[in-house]
């Protein structure tokens, strides 16, 4: 029988240890277009899953899950775990689990709304914060 | 991996059902500076974190809740600073860094949030 989803990472936390990203997502939100720009940055402890592999599920679980009312059984605890990724692949994986698909899927728009960026060319300096966007 | 099953753990005085343990233990917890930008410290059953905006971090979860009535208890490193959840779903919540002296969020360090409730 498969281990429940967080019994692996219990396993993987005492096991593994933490991978700084050296990426970031930005992204804007279309259904929103007068929030500032947004942006994600992979959990160490998530990322070291992702690289040593046996302990996350397939993304496709996710995704299904997205359509689950609450209080059903979901299917991504359960589900067998996928082998490891390189980095740009966990990138991959985290924008579609953790991107609203109508940043990644749905928009049709001209403006870019998604970048995948180094993390040195996220701006250290905060003062306009609330005004960022995604440059084009 | 080795597994002991048990349905009760005691100290020869006092005895509790493993469910007890296993039920009231945290479900994800974290711990973020988003000044001078978004570094996830540590964390457990955190997949990602989202600077949305200032004093705004969205914390998403590896393995989702089964609904969205569990508990949260948030708190951060500075005095003149509340924390709260602003926004719950299963899959992620929303943590904000409050300024209670200016009256608006703000970004500070050491945002910390403890959940428990019932995983799906």
């Amino acid at each position: 029988m498969t281990q429940h989803l967080w019994d692996r990472l219990l396993e993987a936390k005492s096991r593994l240890e933490p991978v700084q990203s050296k990426y970031r997502v930005l992204f804007e939100d279309p259904t929103a277009p007068d929030e500032p720009a947004k942006v994600l940055v992979p959990d160490p402890n998530w990322m070291a899953c992702a690289l040593a592999g046996g302990i996350l599920p397939p993304i496709d679980t996710y995704q299904r899950d997205r359509l689950v009312p609450d209080g059903e059984p979901k299917e991504h605890p359960y589900a067998e775990p996928i082998d490891a990724m390189s980095e740009e692949e966990a990138i991959e994986y985290l924008v579609m689990k953790d991107i609203d698909p109508a940043v990644w899927r749905d928009y049709k728009g001209n403006r870019t709304i998604l970048k995948i960026v180094p993390v040195e060319l996220i701006p250290s300096d905060r003062s306009f914060r609330n005004a960022w966007r995604v440059v084009q | 991996m080795s597994t002991l099953t048990v349905s009760n753990i005691s100290d020869a005085t006092t005895t509790v059902g493993t469910s007890y343990v296993v039920n009231g233990s945290a479900k994800a917890w974290i711990n973020a500076d988003n000044d001078p930008s978004l570094v996830n410290n540590d964390s457990f059953n955190v997949s990602s974190t989202v600077d949305d905006a200032v004093g705004q971090i969205d914390v998403n979860y590896t393995n989702s809740f089964s609904n969205d009535d569990y508990s949260t208890a948030c708190a951060n490193a500075n005095g003149e600073y509340m924390a709260f959840p602003r926004r719950v779903t299963t899959s992620d919540t929303q943590l904000a860094s409050y300024n209670v002296e200016g009256n608006v969020y703000a970004d500070t360090t050491r945002n910390c949030m403890i959940v428990c409730g019932d995983l799906a």
